[in-house]
């Protein structure tokens, strides 16, 4: 065989097996530990509410990447039952994520990053969504680690992201805006409410056939 | 031939690292949204066995339910006796909230793991083969994960393991109530602490 067969077959089996979670693209997680200096916060709220019809399990996808300790983002595809928002920020017809988190930036802090996205047209009449939180570039807290080198800044207590349907009035008071769109930011000192919306997703795992049928026996393509 | 192996292994190293860029969590869409207790807030006390920038470590869970705790350069953890539920490991909490055979429930997965090396971990399970949970066939499905708690070993520590692990009772799910943290100090727990990668 020859040596760059030889690399190929190396990087496809690296990128397999090495990276986080295995496969890329397949459902899993991994995530790196920090030791918090500050904790004693309120407990995050519990999610509430019910499920609309835009997330269909087997069918919709959706993942939270946290790229570094100041950026986390939302992606949702094959969503249902939406309607093509208008471009805008800050108009009211976005998908709202909310994550809850306890925070050391530049000192102790809690709350909830508020994030919104469009809502754009996929193939054959489906939906998807971007959000996008670059705390470093939208805010003056967060300082990410390795630039500036004493960072410490960090969230944690932050796993479980929840997305929810457009909600016209919601207006959550945000403590720090987002420099672009002041829809956006962190409520700091307490938790964002939720919207009235139904709830699209919230962040999780799932340990199964992709594609596959589940849930309560319901089948779905 | 050699040189050639070591180019090889350098590719492995730099398709991982690529591979790594992003942490990431899926997202799901239980059935419905039961009304299960809140996750319980972390607690002191804390511990410095975490020395921020030079220790290291992750939690993984894969698609296959493999779960893998990995820490790195901690300061004053010892080497451990290797024997299982033995008392000396470390001891790990995953708090969360599941969906699975058509029941939700709620609760905690208990994780133990020896110190192979003076501050050094890594311990990888099977949830899949080591209890009837986690089953791709039944679609499992987790959530309100909170993030994964590490705490120093505590020989004292026995809460009461609902799904025990087949290998090391010890070890397992508590479901119907969250288990309590251990006396000892915690090590970390999971958070976004990954360095910024200026490439984007």
């Amino acid at each position: 065989m020859r040596p760059a067969v030889h690399a190929a077959i190396v990087v496809v089996l690296g990128l397999v097996l090495l990276a986080p979670g295995g496969a890329p693209g397949k459902e899993g997680t991994s995530y790196r530990m920090v030791n918090p200096r500050f904790i004693d916060f309120p407990p995050t709220p519990p999610p509430t509410g019910s499920f609309g019809s835009a997330f269909v399990p087997g069918v919709s996808t959706g993942r939270v990447y946290r790229v570094n300790n100041c950026r986390q983002k939302v992606k949702l595809n094959d969503l249902f039952s939406l309607q093509r928002s208008d471009g805008l920020p800050g108009t009211g017809d976005e998908i709202i994520c909310l994550a809850h988190a306890w925070m050391d930036l530049t000192g102790p802090r809690f709350g909830t990053i508020v994030m919104r996205g469009e809502v754009r047209s996929d193939n054959g009449g489906r939906f998807r969504t971007e959000l996008v939180a670059q705390l470093d570039k939208e805010t003056t807290l967060c300082k990410p680690v390795g630039v500036g080198d004493t960072a410490t800044d960090t969230y944690y207590e932050s796993r479980g992201t929840r997305c929810y349907e457009p909600d016209p009035t919601y207006a959550p008071p945000i403590t720090v805006p987002f420099n672009s769109d002041p829809t956006q930011g962190l409520v700091l000192g307490a938790y964002a409410p939720a919207p009235s919306s139904p709830l699209i997703s919230t962040e999780g795992l799932y340990f199964g056939s992709p594609g596959g049928a589940f849930l309560d026996g319901a089948v779905f393509p | 031939m050699p040189s050639r192996y070591i180019a090889y292994a350098f590719v492995v190293v730099l398709a991982a690292s690529l591979g790594a860029r992003a942490e990431h969590t899926g997202m799901v869409r239980p059935p419905a949204l039961p009304a299960f207790p809140p996750i319980p807030p972390v607690e002191g006390p804390l511990g410095t066995a975490y020395q921020h920038k030079r220790s290291k470590g992750f939690i993984r869970i894969n698609a296959a339910c493999m779960h893998t705790i990995a820490f790195q350069k901690l300061e004053g953890i010892g080497e451990t006796d290797r024997i299982a539920g033995s008392g000396d490991e470390i001891i790990c909490h995953t708090h969360l909230w599941m969906h699975e055979g058509g029941v939700s429930s709620f609760g905690t997965l208990v994780r133990r793991a020896e110190v192979t090396m003076p501050g050094r971990v890594r311990d990888t399970a099977r949830l899949d083969l080591q209890t009837p949970l986690c089953q791709r066939e039944g679609g499992a499905m987790w959530y309100e994960l909170r993030g994964t708690r590490c705490y120093e070993a505590d020989p004292s520590y026995r809460p009461t393991i609902t799904v025990p692990f087949f290998d090391d009772p010890t070890q397992g799910f508590v479901l119907g109530a969250y288990a309590p943290r251990p006396a000892s100090r915690l090590i970390a727990i999971e958070g976004n602490s990954r360095q910024a990668d200026l490439r984007q």
